[in-house]
């Protein structure tokens, strides 16, 4: 049960950094952090009902769940896609702004429009 | 400031290293951690390190860009003709139609020897490409 | 009918897309526009194959792959998910027709919409949790590429911030898919609904999970509070993304709501989706009325629309569920018409503010005509499709008198801005002096100053294909038209692939009631816009549209809104 709190305290982490922090590439980090906290909670999950690798070599071993450790390889796709996506939109914003920070991107914008 | 050639050096010697392990993972997928995924990102994380250390031209000279591109819509295809494959083979998309070996051996558990070489092709061509274009300099 | 066809909807546009990109590496061969007409050719082939057994009752289901069990992969198409694909088809059909007419949109643009309908389609057929959420993030990842397409600044921060939200909500999908993973050990829709019809965690871990479920697809849905990105990404989106975004994507993301809301079989759900449907019409309205850029105010209006097709699901019986569905399809047809012609305008004059175009009428006679139908149609006029589509959903909230007085509102509001937009067409700008214009080029100068500022051209001049541009906006104003003017059999055959019964009664939406009432609400609408366009309403416009959210309080209304919806769950099951 601890373990399944310092989880979700990572993910609380995650989300403060999400909407806390001014820089906008530490607002990507924050997101990768959310990701890497949801992969760790559901492999966890799996890795309580057994001991070994997932791999059945001479069927006699206890495996680990894998079906979640299949779903994870799933969103660590994803979530590795859609860091790539925002890290090319930070950047094409940084050469139009000038800036990182999200204040003044969104002050300059509502100025220009 | 002035490169030294510790970067030279190291980053030749190492990505064939690299490189190999990658496709390990990539082949050993079904039979320890690993598959097309993860020796996918290996395989790109050594062309990386070339991209890093030597230089964009001359990465662009051993991998060029539209062949690294083909790749990618290659490995796309070849996985969309597997699963029409198992439409007509056997029982539905993508169902498993290659002999099933003895387990433990690499050529064994039906086509995912296959699909895991496809997907590792792709995933390593297409971050190779992601990276190629974040670390293109404007002028 | 063979059952593993119905992945043929997901497959033939993935196929499509490899050939799209076969044009990049051999650019003077042209693939591109070719195979995307094929591909929905085909694909609305294979759906009219599967129309006759599925108006029948039918339903398909297949596990791909043979992993059957609990944790394989499933697809289920019923007579609603074959609306909602044909919404996808024609309506991405023809956005793609227009963008044909325009030469910026180069191969790589259609590769993207053609993952983005493969991806919608996946969505629609998913029958498992895990299948659900691969497909949101292909939607979703498509969507934000497409947004940024347009390569201006506005619209790259508009996609980075729904980026950012969307990432957020569908990592709390995640943490709903882990608590249902961990309580039944299956991911399949059936295991769900026996999760939530004899719970086996605590009350207030299924209120949790139920929470996170709703909340996390709510992002893409934006009802409020979770409506925050909408305006922005749909208006500074390239024009038929637009219509995409505004007409499929968010539909698509509310049928799997719907979907979960009838699988937990949860009231609290339905209570909460009816009170967030009418506040979100109500403030929609409210804000698209204060604005003065074209496509911002339509933005708007597709979270007000969303607001009644949500109330209309929430309230839960019959005609309203079924009107809900009709909304469906309707917003989806002249929403998409109103963002394609008024894109059209846009393009022509090179301006996308209300306040420096206007008397266009006279000069694009065809552009008023197309626009008039579809603004018809929104604001709810007799022969087109929301006169019938709204009186559905209004009259099945009759027992919620609350929500139907507030969307009578809303509707006096909906006829009040497009008043206010059609403007565009009739109303003579008032002539500037050159002082306070807009800079001008040099040899403008010379100019009377009575001369009107803005620049008309042609089709022609501006480079477009007429044909290509033209095609789209009459099918769409024929298809409103048309669902308008047979809303009855319609009607009954929704009620029917729904809820397997014909309806009851009989609902004739010509009653004199309801035309009185639509008079009604057409004269407080044009008073209401004279109100709003007075110099007065002019100031109290500009102090509503200085109010905006900064991306930090964006991301806090999210999960407001999903403490909120956790709470209202979890406080409702405590006795």
């Amino acid at each position: 049960m601890l373990r399944i709190y310092l989880i979700l305290i990572l993910f609380l982490l995650g989300v403060f950094g999400i909407i806390l922090c001014r820089n906008l590439i530490k607002k990507v980090i924050a997101l990768n952090i959310i990701n890497s906290a949801l992969i760790i909670l559901f492999i966890y999950l799996g890795s309580l009902s057994g001991d070994e690798a997932p791999i059945l070599l001479d069927q006699t071993g206890i495996i680990v769940d894998p079906v979640p450790q299949a779903l994870m390889l799933t969103a660590i796709v994803v979530g590795i896609c859609v860091t790539a996506l925002a890290l090319s939109l930070v950047y094409k914003l940084y050469k139009a702004y000038g800036t990182l920070d999200i204040q003044e991107i969104e002050k300059k914008a509502r100025e220009n429009a | 400031m002035k490169k030294t050639s510790i970067l030279d050096v190291i980053s030749r010697k190492l990505s064939p290293f690299i490189l190999l392990f990658g496709f390990y993972l990539v082949t050993y997928g079904h039979l320890s951690p690993g598959g097309g995924f993860q020796g996918g990102v290996v395989i790109a994380s050594g062309i990386v390190l070339l991209l890093l250390c030597q230089g964009t031209e001359r990465v662009q000279k051993l991998f060029p860009l539209t062949a690294v591109s083909f790749t990618e819509a290659l490995g796309f295809f070849a996985f969309l003709a597997m699963g029409f494959l198992g439409i007509f083979l056997g029982s539905g998309y993508l169902s498993n139609f290659l002999p099933i070996g003895t387990p433990g051996e690499v050529p064994s558990a039906g086509f995912i020897l296959v699909l895991n070489i496809v997907i590792g092709l792709k995933v390593g061509a297409g971050i190779t490409l992601i990276c190629f274009y974040l670390f293109k300099e404007e002028d | 009918m063979p059952e593993g066809g119905i992945v043929l909807f997901i497959v033939v546009p993935l196929a499509g897309s490899f050939f799209t990109l076969l044009e990049k590496i051999w650019p003077d061969r042209r693939i591109t526009k070719p195979s995307v007409l094929l591909v929905f050719l085909s694909c609305l082939l294979i759906l009219l194959i599967y129309a006759k057994p599925i108006f029948q009752g039918e339903e398909y289901r297949i596990i791909l792959g043979n992993w059957g069990g609990p944790i394989g992969i499933a697809q289920a198409m019923d007579g609603f998910a074959w609306v909602g694909l044909f919404l996808v088809y024609a309506v991405t059909f023809l956005a793609l027709i227009y963008a044909f007419s325009d030469k910026t949109y180069d191969s790589s643009f259609y590769f993207f919409s053609l993952i983005l309908t493969s991806g919608m389609a996946g969505v629609i057929l998913a029958a498992d949790l895990f299948n659900l959420f691969v497909c949101l993030e292909i939607v979703g990842i498509s969507a934000y590429i497409l947004i940024a397409y347009a390569k201006k600044e506005r619209s790259i921060l508009a996609s980075f911030k729904y980026l950012l939200l969307s990432s957020l909500g569908i990592s709390i999908f995640l943490l709903g898919i882990f608590g249902i993973y961990r309580n039944t050990g299956s991911l399949l829709f059936s295991g769900v609904a026996g999760y939530f019809a004899s719970p086996t965690g605590s009350a207030r871990e299924t209120a949790l999970i139920l929470a996170a479920l709703i909340a996390g697809l709510g992002v893409r849905t934006a009802f409020i509070p979770f409506h925050t990105w909408l305006p922005e990404a749909h208006s500074q989106a390239p024009h038929p993304v637009s219509a995409l975004l505004s007409g499929v994507v968010i539909k698509v993301t509310f049928i799997a709501v719907w979907r979960l809301s009838v699988i937990s079989g949860s009231l609290e759900v339905r209570n909460f989706l009816l009170c967030s449907g009418t506040i979100t019409a109500l403030v929609g309205v409210f804000w698209a009325l204060m604005q003065k850029e074209i496509k911002v105010l339509l933005a708007w209006h597709s979270v007000s629309q969303m607001g009644y097709i949500i109330a209309g699901f929430g309230a839960g019986t019959l005609l309203s569920v079924s009107g809900s569905l009709f909304h469906i399809l309707n917003h989806a047809l002249f929403k998409s018409l109103l963002f394609l012609s008024l894109g059209l305008v846009i393009i022509l004059t090179n301006e996308d503010s209300l306040k420096k175009i206007g008397g266009l009428g006279r000069k694009y006679p065809l552009l008023a005509l197309f626009f008039t139908f579809g603004a018809l149609s929104i604001a709810g006029f007799p022969p087109f499709n929301g006169f019938v589509s709204k009186k559905l959903i209004m009259v099945g909230l009759k027992e919620h008198p609350a929500a139907y007085w507030t969307l009578w509102i809303t509707s006096v509001g909906t006829l009040a801005s497009f008043t206010k937009l059609s403007a565009l067409f009739w109303k003579k700008l008032k002539k500037q002096p050159l002082s306070q214009s807009t800079p001008l080029r040099k040899g403008d100068l010379q100019k009377n100053s009575e001369e009107e500022v803005f620049q008309i051209s042609s089709m022609k001049k501006a480079g477009l294909n007429k044909t290509a541009a033209f095609f789209p906006l009459v099918v769409l104003s024929i298809l409103c038209l048309i669902t308008g003017l047979f809303g009855r059999p319609i009607f009954e055959m929704l009620h029917f692939l729904i809820f397997r019964q014909s309806p009851s009664g009989i609902f004739n939406p010509w009653t004199m009631e309801n035309l009185w009432e639509t008079f009604l609400v057409t004269s407080l609408g044009v008073f209401s816009y004279f109100l709003v366009t007075s110099r007065g309403g002019e100031v109290f416009q500009s102090r509503i549209r200085s109010l905006r959210l900064s991306l930090d309080w964006t991301l806090v209304f999210l999960l407001a809104g999903f403490i909120s919806l956790g709470l209202t769950v979890f406080l409702s099951k405590l006795p």
